[in-house]
């Protein structure tokens, strides 16, 4: 039933081996929503989340880069996903395209993991029907009496 | 039927809460990670009470899955956010997924539960704090493995239900706090 997937924290380690480039994260977004993360100071997120939801709103953007005092953010859109590279700020502009070659990898990861849960989607979208205060009343009363069961058991 | 979600971070007792009510063989979706497991797509299971049928369903607390979120809380009729009160760094981390359920889900009944209490090292008016959880919401104090304490969060839960629905107070179960911060 599992889902397996890449680590992106590996991703983080290999980029390091590979080009010697320091990364702080890695992320692929699915629209606004997180698909694949590797670990991320927390004071990071919100210039992420920022980011990410402006590239949505705006179609024509396919690369970003941000840069603030604690980072520089490359972000690359491929349809509705966007991977994230966070590097430390003083990075050459020019190494951020080194990173192009991990693009690919990332969004078929990100797709296979969608795809993958959308195959279990259907045992997920199971829908509560409508329920009355008889049947909440009902369902309290049941839970009541399996507790009192275990207490007069002594569990 | 009754479609009931058991939302938190990663380690918070989410599988274990549905393994201890479940009355069928839980569906558990955990995935090898680097020398542990870790519930990936989500858990299932199932109560039957009279004609109803309770479904639950336990969803993945990494961020990197909050695409499934939605999927998975999709028509539930409630939710019980849990926390790990045995440690700090945990409730800090359920931080992000709880302002998602809140602001995604604002108009459903939900409570907290503040697991692993055997080991609690996080008082509940401080898990209160750090997530910002209104007073009106109670925190319920849980041991995901005592069964009777999994029994009393869920009535706690169905209470939550019938009061917000119905909008009257039945009397109450849990050991939970009154939702005043105290």
């Amino acid at each position: 039933m599992g889902i397996n997937t890449v680590d992106p924290n590996l991703i983080v380690k290999d980029i390091a081996e590979e080009l010697g480039i320091s990364i702080l994260g890695v992320l692929v977004f699915s629209n606004n929503d997180v698909v694949l993360a590797s670990e991320l100071p927390g004071d990071l997120k919100t210039i992420v989340t920022s980011l990410v939801v402006f590239i949505n709103k705006i179609n024509t953007i396919s690369q970003v880069k941000v840069k603030s005092s604690n980072a520089y953010v490359y972000a690359i859109k491929n349809d509705e996903l966007t991977v994230i590279f966070i590097t430390e700020p003083h990075i050459m502009e020019g190494a951020l395209h080194l990173l192009n070659k991990y693009v690919d990898r990332l969004i078929k990861a990100s797709r296979e993991l969608m795809s993958r849960a959308r195959n279990i989607e259907p045992m997920v979208i199971v829908e509560g029907d409508e329920i009355t205060e008889e049947d909440v009343l009902m369902l309290i009363d049941y839970f009541r009496s399996k507790l009192s069961e275990l207490e007069v058991r002594g569990d | 039927m009754f479609k009931l979600v058991i939302a938190g971070p990663y380690g918070a007792g989410k599988t274990t809460f549905v393994k201890t009510l479940s009355e069928v063989v839980p569906i558990e979706t955990d995935a090898p990670t680097v020398g542990k497991t870790t519930t990936v797509a989500f858990d299932y299971g199932k109560i039957r009470v009279n004609d109803i049928v309770v479904h639950l369903f336990g969803v993945p607390g990494q961020e990197r899955f909050s695409f499934l979120w939605r999927i998975v809380a999709r028509g539930m009729h409630a939710y019980i956010f849990m926390v790990d009160s045995s440690s700090l760094e945990s409730v800090k981390a359920a931080v992000f997924m709880y302002n998602y359920f809140i602001d995604t889900f604002p108009n459903t009944p939900h409570i907290i539960a503040a697991n692993k209490q055997d080991i609690a090292k996080v008082s509940i008016n401080d898990i209160r704090t750090i997530l910002g959880v209104k007073p009106e919401v109670k925190i319920a104090p849980l041991i995901a493995v005592n069964k009777k304490m999994v029994l009393e969060t869920l009535i706690t839960l169905l209470s939550e239900v019938h009061r917000l629905m119905y909008g009257s107070t039945l009397s109450p179960i849990s050991k939970g706090d009154s939702g005043t911060g105290t």
